[in-house]
């Protein structure tokens, strides 16, 4: 059996997605026993990362880079860099739907680019006997900082459950699953029209949640099964990431009752889903240099 | 209140959140340490897990089927080998915890909780 982690990575004008999948390959390689990487990307962000980086570097720390067409699209994505800036970028991660044909393992585990892996918790994935695992639960790095939005897709609508991490065994039922999410995607608007939210964006945490839902036979069952992590640790893109020491991440968290206002915080060893992008393109080189 | 008192109570508040989040971090820490991966189940180790298969450990039974955290029936077919692995790693992250978060409560700066 073969087993393997997939990223996405498509670079936009401000995000160079490619250089945090180079972050956290290294991070992979060296916490993880089932570590082999595959990359979805485009021949810009290839090109790109290749420009920036070692080709032999880069190819011992991602063992597979698969190159597709991108797609254009209008999907566009508010991006902060803490409260102060934020951009709005073509968001084009979108072809989440694929991995089922995409992934050359036979058990994968797909991941953001940004969550940052710190630990070998995810091992565990391959150990279970659950074909489809993928978390519901999530708590803020900032443990009084609570959002409505993590826990259902619309206020009177479903379970939010996280596409940031989702392990799947090749077998029909998780064909299934990717089928669905991707018949979600083709038919977003009905879709949220149907499960009352309002997303300009297209999210994959949406289309997955709405897809669990629709074969859990539009109820709350249990089709898929958690991850072997309790919760999915975020920050939030108000939050300014500051500062890494090997496994040690340092965040400045924006209070929740006083904007502009900052806690210092030092995760350890923990994973990490970082939502500044801007931020974590910043400290990429520094997470390289310090976990080669 | 003067505005040097006042100061330094704010200045504490800083420190108490900060103290507190730290805190936070080694208990989420330690409790997904704590999940454990057991013949294709997943089972969360507490105090209640422990006991209950110490309870028929000691009673001579060497496999039983359990329960894990999604309520699937999981057949433990080397008790003892089991309850020996979960103590391990209850010791291991528990003893860890108390370490860090002892180290933690000694730190009177902020600047000294995430160093």
């Amino acid at each position: 059996m073969s087993r393997g982690i997939l990223f996405y990575a498509h670079n936009n004008r401000h995000i160079d997605y490619g250089k945090i999948a180079l972050a956290n390959s290294c991070l992979i390689k060296k916490h993880m026993k089932n570590n082999s990487v595959t990359i979805v990307t485009d021949e810009g962000t290839v090109n790109w990362l290749y420009k920036a980086y070692d080709k032999d570097f880069v190819d011992s720390k991602i063992d597979n880079i698969m190159v597709e067409r991108r797609r254009n699209t209008y999907n566009k994505k508010r991006f902060y860099d803490t409260r102060y800036a934020k951009q709005v970028e073509t968001f084009y991660n979108i072809d989440r739907h694929n991995s089922f044909h995409y992934s050359p393992y036979d058990e994968t585990l797909i991941l953001d680019v940004d969550y940052m892996i710190c630990n070998n918790q995810f091992d565990m994935c391959w150990e279970l006997d659950y074909d489809i695992q993928i978390n519901r639960d999530s708590k803020d790095i900032f443990s009084t900082r609570k959002f409505e939005e993590f826990n259902r897709i619309g206020e009177q609508s479903i379970n939010f459950y996280w596409a940031t991490a989702v392990f799947f065994r090749k077998t029909k039922e998780a064909e299934m699953l990717f089928d669905t999410v991707n018949h979600v995607q083709q038919n977003y608007e009905y879709y949220k029209l149907l499960y009352h939210f309002d997303a300009p964006t297209f999210r994959n945490d949406f289309a997955f949640s709405i897809a669990i839902h629709l074969l859990n036979g539009m109820a709350n069952n249990n089709f898929v099964k958690p991850l072997p992590v309790p919760f999915l640790q975020h920050s939030h893109g108000f939050d300014d990431f500051i500062d890494v020491d090997g496994t040690k991440f340092k965040f400045l968290l924006e209070k929740p009752n006083n904007p502009g206002d900052y806690l210092v915080c030092q995760t350890q060893d923990t994973n990490i889903h970082v939502m500044n992008k801007f931020a974590l393109n910043r400290l990429s080189d520094k997470i390289i240099k310090e976990n080669s | 209140m003067t505005d040097q008192r006042l100061e330094k109570a704010l200045e504490f508040a800083n420190y108490r959140s900060t103290l507190a989040n730290q805190k936070e971090k080694l208990k989420d820490r330690c409790e997904a340490q704590l999940n454990y991966a057991y013949n294709g189940g997943i089972f969360h180790i507490n105090e209640t897990l422990i006991s209950f298969v110490d309870s028929f450990h000691r009673q001579g039974k060497q496999s039983m089927v359990m329960l894990d955290s999604n309520k699937t029936p999981v057949d433990i077919e080397n008790l003892e080998d089991f309850y020996n692995q979960i103590t391990t790693r209850w010791f291991e992250s528990v003893n860890e915890y108390h370490r860090q978060h002892t180290d933690l409560a000694n730190k009177r700066k902020v600047h000294k909780l995430v160093d």
